[in-house]
């Protein structure tokens, strides 16, 4: 894999970073917070999809129907013949419920925030674990 | 308190297990090794972090339990290499750091302490006493890293 712009990759990586790292402060004391909590957990994906999108097709994330992104992530991971696919369904999950999260009148439950930390944390470890090389140089490591 | 009736072995371990939770908090994602022989099998650390499920910066961490000669265990540690390196502290409350023991030859990179203390009701917490600046170091390392975590599973991950 090679990155084809690491500077945009590097930028998409940064804003990842804010979001998981605000959504995991914030889910210390989850009352207060709730809706912020999976909302970031939803841009924390969103953001560091980005990051791969950039790094693999030199093209910026434009999708306003978030599922195009979801079927462009996994038309790169077969391309690159990722044999796990888990990360995908972790993002299509979260992508699916930004609607309810972001939008929605309804109180979230507990069991959504709780799932959509659960499910960012997973897609940044399976998308460091699986776009390593993209995302390894763009981190300076 | 219990570590009153834990042996010095056992509080190690659950001091090792306190700032591990610690670190897990605070990175991206990382995958943690106890007991890592890095970066060869004649050193072991007490804690290796890797950030990023292990693409990204290596951090590392010694605990010492009971007074001790601590500057000898900033040297050492000094000595190991990673981005970030943390002395862990239990049971060392007077300690601070006064001199430049913590900074490496060249400036870059300074040391962390991290001090964990027993609440009453027995629960571990770990905080900065010092705050880790990062340590410069060659590139050869990634590949070395890359094949330990991939020779070893993790203790602590994320599974993706």
């Amino acid at each position: 894999m090679k990155n084809l712009d690491p500077i945009t990759t590097q930028q998409y990586i940064e804003k990842a970073d804010h979001f998981l790292q605000t959504m995991k402060l914030a889910a210390l004391e989850l009352a207060p917070y709730r809706t912020g909590i999976a909302l970031l957990a939803v841009h924390s994906a969103i953001s560091l999809n980005d990051a791969i999108t950039a790094g693999l097709t030199g093209k910026r994330g434009k999708h306003r129907d978030h599922l195009a992104a979801v079927k462009e992530l996994e038309r790169i991971s077969r391309k690159h013949r990722i044999q796990n696919l888990n990360g995908i369904g972790h993002f299509r999950w979260l992508l699916t419920e930004k609607t309810k999260i972001a939008y929605g009148h309804e109180r979230l439950d507990d069991t959504l925030i709780h799932m959509s930390v659960d499910r960012a944390e997973r897609f940044h470890s399976w998308a460091y674990n699986y776009f390593k090389e993209i995302l390894h140089a763009s981190v300076g490591a | 308190m219990l570590r009153s009736v834990l042996s010095e072995e056992q509080q190690h371990s659950r001091v090792k297990n306190a700032v591990a939770r610690f670190l897990f908090g605070a990175l991206i994602v990382p995958k943690i090794f106890f007991d890592a022989q890095w970066p060869s099998r004649k050193n072991r650390v007490d804690v290796l972090a890797v950030d990023r499920a292990g693409a990204g910066e290596i951090h590392i961490t010694e605990v010492k339990v009971k007074s001790c000669d601590l500057a000898d265990a900033v040297r050492r540690i000094a000595g190991i290499p990673a981005h970030f390196k943390y002395l862990t502290l239990f049971g060392n409350p007077s300690f601070y750091p006064s001199d430049g023991s913590l900074y490496a030859p060249d400036g870059m990179g300074r040391v962390g302490v991290i001090q964990v203390r027993e609440n009453r009701a027995d629960e571990l917490h770990a905080e900065f006493i010092v705050r880790p600046e990062r340590f410069r170091l060659d590139s050869s390392y990634f590949k070395q890293i890359d094949k330990f975590t991939a020779a070893r599973p993790a203790d602590m991950e994320i599974r993706p």
